[in-house]
């Protein structure tokens, strides 16, 4: 599988939380996108295990990862962007 | 294990709270979303003064109705995070309210969504090693009681019950074999805090549970595949050979994920969390006894309990559902 691109971690983002009439971006977070809540946030750790064929698991910091930026590094750090 | 579970009775308390409810006290919630995510509509809530001891009195007396005999018991396990008191446990009250004879071992195991795993592990060594004779498990919880209305996290998953399961010998294989596993470095993820003897001044409301969901979420991804696959490598089995997974009924999107790693068709797994809700230490007792109403269980199936949460903890086994004698 060719490494994804933080584009690719917005755009899975984008869909885990099923937002239409918003977009995503690198800036985006728990504090200013509503539909991101806890039961938001596992939403996105499903979209993220599947997209990574079950790699997530491992990877403990996403539990607590509250933006865009710290998932995208966090991914980063575990070379799987 | 040469031992074999006799009967399995449950009961809810009849307070039931469902999305209007909710919405009622929260009508900032979108509780459409929450139910799609959490899979859950009812569930179960205990009355004022009714305790985990009540629920479990009388979960076990429908054992009794039904033809099963108190003389007989010589072992009360009760599973419990709801303790009626700090002291003295819970399990003693129950064996005089239950009328159970005064030579009948009586004690609490405190610990919730694995707790049923790891009475059934402590029962059929007792039976085993011919120490008592017959075991009466209860796994009992109220833990809405520690719910606060307005808890978006937990509101919507925790429900009350109790369920009663009978073990006695068998001249078979049935139960084992088992895999457990503990992690209490996670212990402040899903936690009363200032419950007990340690009163710290911690950011989290004191007296009310405290759910960090993705954190647990995180643990279940992690812990539970690898559950299942040493309880598998223990029994020398492949997913192919169990006939029904009976998870703990956390919520869809944790059974989903497990499901999903795992690659278990959806067809060998019992669920029964959208009626019920999460029942704690209850629910695979309970799911249990629902796949038997539902003629899911028959004799000589193998099936695989998976429970954990809380603690962290979690167990696992594997019971060959009422082997022919």
């Amino acid at each position: 599988m060719a490494k994804a691109a933080e584009k690719d971690i917005l755009k899975i983002i984008q869909g885990a939380l099923n937002l239409k009439n918003k977009n995503i971006t690198i800036n985006s977070s728990i504090s200013n996108t509503t539909e991101w809540d806890s039961l938001g946030h596992l939403s996105i750790l499903t979209a993220l295990d599947k997209f990574f064929k079950g790699k997530i698991g491992k990877v403990k910091e996403l539990a607590a990862a509250d933006s865009v930026k710290k998932i995208v590094q966090i991914l980063k750090n575990n070379k799987l962007i | 294990m040469k031992v074999l579970i006799e009967d399995i009775e449950y009961y809810l308390p009849l307070k039931v709270e469902d999305a209007s409810v909710l919405k009622k006290d929260n009508p900032d919630w979108q509780i459409e979303r929450i139910q799609e995510r959490t899979g859950i509509t009812k569930r179960h809530i205990s009355g004022a003064n009714q305790t985990a001891v009540d629920l479990a009195r009388l979960a076990a007396e429908k054992l009794f109705l039904l033809g099963s005999h108190r003389d007989e018991i010589d072992l009360l396990i009760l599973v419990t995070q709801s303790p009626d008191y700090k002291i003295p446990t819970s399990a003693c009250l129950l064996q005089n309210l239950l009328r159970l004879n005064k030579d009948c071992m009586a004690f609490d195991i405190n610990l919730g969504c694995s707790g049923f795993i790891y009475a059934l592990a402590v029962a059929a060594s007792l039976i085993e090693t011919g120490t008592v004779k017959k075991a009466l498990l209860i796994c009992s919880d109220t833990y809405t009681k520690y719910i606060d209305k307005h808890d978006r996290t937990c509101r919507p998953i925790f429900s009350d019950g109790a369920c009663a399961v009978l073990l006695k010998p068998s001249n078979h294989h049935c139960l084992g074999p088992f895999d457990m596993g503990t992690d209490g470095s996670g212990f402040l993820n899903l936690i009363v805090p200032s419950s007990g003897a340690r009163i710290k001044k911690l950011d989290k409301p004191k007296g009310k549970l405290f759910m960090d969901g993705p954190e647990l979420f995180m643990f279940t991804m992690d812990t539970v595949p690898k559950t299942i696959n040493a309880l598998l490598d223990k029994a020398g089995k492949t997913i192919k050979d169990i006939d029904l997974f009976v998870f703990h009924q956390a919520s869809k999107v944790v059974i989903d994920n497990i499901i999903r790693r795992m690659q278990i068709p959806k067809r060998k797994v019992f669920i029964n969390y959208h009626k019920i809700g999460n029942t704690v230490s209850a629910s695979i007792p309970i799911a249990l006894k629902d796949a038997e109403k539902k003629g899911r269980l028959k004799p000589n199936d193998k099936i695989m309990l998976v429970g954990f949460g809380v603690g962290y903890s979690w167990g696992s086994c594997i019971i060959h559902w009422r082997a022919r004698q």
